[in-house]
């Protein structure tokens, strides 16, 4: 609409939603309905996985069905499946993408029934999700066969975690863990960067930086460029001043803004041995660059540093500029999983997570504790769905809960520290190995906290979202 | 030649078949001739002569960003799979026949606030 009236108006228009407007009107993820059907051996080989989904997409389809279905059983090898995927146009607000979208809600379900199955074949959970894990040449469900993937490291490291193995003390707690996929995404990116006159560089992007990446471009730039991260200096800028660059979403922009970024710094590179080589009067060829300086084959005794060379340029030619536009097709696919401990007070039905933990397949962090940020916030994300959060509608499709005081988010106080463990699998198709992390953090955890209250309660299940005090108190037959 | 690897929703057209081999050097070429040996093909992937905006193909399982255009090796694997947009709303999906029971869809979706679901004749279920 802003957009629509700028162009009728001729001037910027800005769009300010009151609090209450942006929970009735800018969509819900939606709800869903999730029926999960799994067959294994007797030794615990999943054989046959058949699953019915149902997404609420509001007045218009266009739910976020395709991807759940995509991921329902993506992070496990089963030679027969069936999934159907309904979406379904309902009188509410029309669902958008919140995080990993679809991903979450289909996990709830999958991973409890892969907790029951392990359950009752009397296999560790981990175990069982080791033993079906899916790995490079498995063929998912809905066809793609999968090339290097961390699904198994990140089992391994989770079975291998201080956590997974601490002893659980007093009544009413348990322990669960489930894992996660995000297929993560491509897309087009932008970059042009430029030598200043002291050595340091000047990059261009036009990815708005929403978790760290700002940094984690520029990075890679520098290891390219052998420069310290400090001498790339990032800026994000708008659509006039920069070639066409896709949203920052869909875990998308280390891996494709990073390609980018690496692709203009070999371009500058390649132009600053040319200039090198024009001030050395030698044959381009033989001028190479290594440990930040460049060399010439053709008199050994001649070197100059990045920063000697950018002093030079002005004087020599101008400055120089690389430049990228990109659409790489490598996305990394990322495995996460979680483990949770939680107690539960069976008079209130309170729930008190009490320890956190979630392991992740980063390809290669190139700024690790923003890749730490994304996967505890996604975590958080991930404990509010499943203990807290949720629309309240009334019959008249009005939502009753439109203020964050009646939205329930998680705060401080609900919330455990939370380890983090990352797990490095390279992505072949990023010449650093970076795979998305921004989304498949939120994918796990409300799963694993419906297992962890399935051990918690006494084997009482919950299989509806938010798992919150009202909803344990009536399990508990207590309501 | 290359072999596509054929969807559950499209193999009432190949007679069951799960993979198949058809010349192409381009997915344009595959689909074309998809096309020829199962007819009908086409009309379920394009929409003209693009792909649907809900089908994204990946050859070799790699999504590919030409579409199209994108080159096929005689070694490659063709896959079409769902369009789905990272962090933002995915394509508008087929429409699927329903299910049997359409009761149990709109029960599953009917939900306090919710009268049920709205279908196509305006009817209120």
């Amino acid at each position: 609409m802003a957009a629509l009236l700028a162009r009728k108006a001729g001037k910027p228009v800005k769009l300010i939603m009151t609090r209450a407007e942006v929970l009735q009107a800018t969509g819900p993820a939606p709800s869903s309905w999730t029926r999960v059907k799994l067959g294994a051996t007797r030794d615990g080989r999943l054989v046959a996985a058949e699953a019915e989904i149902a997404f609420a997409a509001g007045a218009y389809p266009g739910s976020s069905i395709g991807a759940a279905a995509e991921c329902i059983f993506a992070c496990y090898d089963i030679p027969n499946g069936r999934i159907d995927g309904y979406d379904v146009v309902v009188n509410k607000p029309k669902s958008a993408a919140y995080r990993a979208p679809g991903a979450p809600q289909v996990a709830f379900a999958a991973e409890q029934v892969i907790d029951e199955l392990a359950e009752r074949l009397g296999i560790d959970p981990l175990d069982f999700r080791l033993k079906n894990a899916a790995r490079e040449g498995t063929r998912r469900i809905d066809g793609p066969v999968y090339g290097r993937i961390g699904c198994v490291e990140v089992l391994e490291a989770a079975k291998a975690h201080e956590h997974y193995h601490a002893p659980l003390a007093g009544p009413n707690c348990g322990r669960g863990v489930a894992i996660g996929y995000w297929h993560n995404g491509g897309g087009e990116s932008s970059v042009t960067i430029s030598v200043n006159p002291d050595g340091t560089v000047s990059l261009v992007e036009g990815s708005v930086d929403i978790g760290g990446t700002r940094a984690a471009v520029a990075m890679q730039a520098a290891e390219v460029l052998g420069l310290r991260a400090e001498e790339v200096k990032p800026a994000v800028v708008d659509t006039d001043s920069i070639g066409y660059t896709s949203n920052t979403g869909g875990s998308r922009t280390a891996f494709a803004t990073g390609i980018a970024a690496i692709e203009a710094a070999r371009d500058m590179l390649a132009q600053l041995k040319q200039r090198a080589a024009r001030i050395w009067e030698v044959p381009p060829e033989t001028v190479d660059y290594r440990d930040g300086t460049f060399h010439t084959t053709a008199d050994p005794a001649k070197h100059l540093s990045f920063k000697q060379l950018a002093a030079l340029l002005p004087r020599t030619g101008g400055t120089i500029t690389g430049r990228a536009n990109v659409q790489p097709p490598g996305r990394g696919a990322a495995f996460a999983a979680v483990i949770v401990d939680v107690a539960v007070d069976p008079e209130t039905g309170k729930t008190q997570v009490l320890r956190g933990t979630i392991v992740q397949d980063a390809g290669k962090a190139v700024h690790p504790s923003y890749v730490e940020g994304q996967m505890q916030g996604g975590m958080v994300q991930g404990l509010g769905w499943a203990l807290h959060e949720a629309y309240q509608f009334n019959a008249r499709g009005e939502l009753q809960n439109a203020s964050l005081l009646d939205y329930r988010l998680p705060t401080a106080l609900d919330v455990p520290g939370i380890d983090t463990v990352i797990v490095e699998v390279p992505n072949p198709g990023h010449p650093f190995g970076v795979r998305g992390v921004g989304e498949v953090s939120i994918v796990p955890p409300a799963a694993a906290v419906a297992n962890a209250l399935h051990r918690a309660l006494g084997g009482v299940r919950l299989t509806s979202l938010p798992m919150n005090p009202a909803a344990i108190l009536e399990a508990l037959g207590k309501a | 030649m290359p072999t596509v690897w054929i969807p559950a929703p499209l193999r009432d057209l190949t007679g069951g078949l799960v993979t198949v081999e058809v010349a192409g050097s381009t997915v344009r070429q595959v689909i074309e001739s998809l096309e020829a040996a199962y007819p009908g093909m086409k009309a379920r992937l394009c929409d003209g002569e693009r792909l649907k905006p809900g089908v994204r193909v990946a050859v070799d399982s790699v999504v590919a960003p030409l579409g199209m255009l994108q080159p096929v090796s005689p070694e490659s694997e063709v896959t079409f799979v769902q369009a789905v947009g990272g962090g933002a709303g995915a394509g508008t999906p087929r429409q699927a026949r329903m299910p049997a029971s359409r009761a149990s869809f709109v029960r599953a979706v009917r939900g306090e606030g919710s009268p049920g679901a709205l279908d196509m004749g305006g009817r209120m279920r």
